[in-house]
């Protein structure tokens, strides 16, 4: 009996020293992950208003980005103001266009947007038309893409603007009385208002909003 | 059946999951706009009439109408409460020789300035065929008679060609009528005179 105990004192010593052999034998690879995700962001970078004036001494039409101060020479005839009136991140301008009437140059109002997101989005828009009159035939729209090699806006297609991080858009806005006017519809004393929704969603999904 | 279920189930959570994650990738900005264009009308405010005659044989009534819009300013004085679209001149029991002076005031009833381009005469039943002789003056003669022979009524305008309006600030203007030689007796003439202004800066 106690012969068998020695042999299993003897097998467990064994086997232990076979153990620490091999737990020495081995080596191990750590992976360790950190996800970032991207964003889908877009900023008001700011926005730009046009002012129109009549110099009553010289009759020539005065178009200001800013109101100019009150003099008795001037009368302030029309305006497009663009306000930022964005809420916490609910990025919202509210545009103005008041006694508006051809003019050579458009009565412009406009926003710049700033693409802050990290991953590629494209953009699309809805919009509506409300108020006492319909506005639509009158409201043109224009996108543009700052080159910063070219340093210039370049004026680009709605349907095919993708956005990359860092990228600025620009929506200029006017109202044209001539559009229906030239059709010998008298464009006068119009009184209606829009709203347009801008969306950036991520460039490899459509259609947005579902 | 409850496999199928089961699955189905699955499917929907796994679609509506897609959905949230889907809605959370974009980001939107909003443009709310209001607009109103403006509006150019032409009004006569004031208008007296003066008739040239050694006895008072003829007479003048002048009557407004289609009025635009309520007038506030303070000039000129004694002004019409409202500005109007028309006004109607009747000479009653006119003869040759006479002559009369209609002032009459115009101003802006709209909201942009405007710049008097023009001046129109007619008559609208056509008896009368008008002859500017310049750009504020001319007559009028019977219908396919003779232009010098047949001449019932000479007009002159006095200023207003390139005045501008606009807020309180109106102009005055002269229509001076002649009545000639060749009017008829015992008739009437009819015809329209108009000021022509559009938006001073084109």
């Amino acid at each position: 009996m106690k012969r068998i105990g020695l042999i299993c004192l003897a097998l467990v010593l064994a086997l232990g020293a076979l153990g620490m052999g091999y737990a020495l034998w081995w080596d191990e690879v750590t992976i360790t992950g950190d996800v970032f995700t991207g964003s889908v962001d877009i900023e008001i970078e700011r926005v730009s208003e046009t002012y129109v004036y009549k110099d009553l001494t010289g009759r020539a039409l005065i178009m200001s980005p800013e109101p100019l101060p009150p003099d008795p020479n001037l009368l302030y005839v029309a305006s497009a103001t663009a306000d930022d009136v964005t809420v916490d991140d609910d990025e919202a301008i509210s545009m103005t266009f008041n006694n508006i009437f051809p003019t050579a140059v458009p009565i412009v109002a406009d926003v710049v947007l700033h693409y802050a997101g990290t991953v590629p989005a494209h953009v699309v828009y809805t919009e509506e038309f409300w108020g006492d009159d319909d506005l639509s035939p009158y409201l043109v729209q224009t996108w543009f893409i700052w080159d910063p090699d070219l340093q210039l806006w370049i004026r680009t297609p709605m349907a095919d603007i993708q956005l990359h991080f860092c990228d600025l858009l620009k929506l200029e806005v006017y109202l044209d009385p001539m559009a229906l006017q030239l059709a010998g519809k008298d464009a006068q004393g119009l009184n209606g208002g829009f709203t347009k929704t801008i969306f950036v969603h991520q460039w490899n999904e459509s259609p947005f909003p579902p | 059946m409850k496999k199928i279920g089961l699955l189905c189930l699955a499917l929907v959570l796994a679609l509506g999951t897609l959905g949230v994650g889907y809605s959370m990738w974009f980001d939107q900005v909003v443009i709310e706009g209001t607009a109103d264009t403006a509006t150019l009308r032409l009004g006569i405010i004031k208008a007296e009439a003066e008739l040239y005659q050694d006895k008072d044989v003829a007479t003048v009534d002048l009557t407004f109408e289609g009025p635009i819009k309520a007038w506030e300013c303070i000039v000129p004085p004694g002004a019409e409460d409202y500005a109007y679209e028309k006004l109607v001149v009747t000479l009653n029991n006119t003869f040759p020789c006479l002559t009369v002076d209609i002032e009459f005031y115009v101003g802006s009833a709209g909201t942009i300035p405007i710049h008097i381009t023009g001046l129109a005469m007619d008559d609208p039943t056509g008896e009368l065929t008008v002859v500017w002789t310049s750009s504020n003056e001319g007559f009028l003669y019977r219908t396919g008679g003779d232009p010098e022979k047949d001449r019932v009524i000479t007009f002159y305008v006095i200023n207003l060609v390139s005045s501008q309006l606009h807020g309180c600030i109106p102009d005055k203007a002269d229509l001076i009528l002649h009545v000639e030689q060749p009017a008829e007796q015992n008739h009437t003439y009819h015809f329209e005179f108009g000021v022509i202004g559009q938006q001073w800066a084109e």
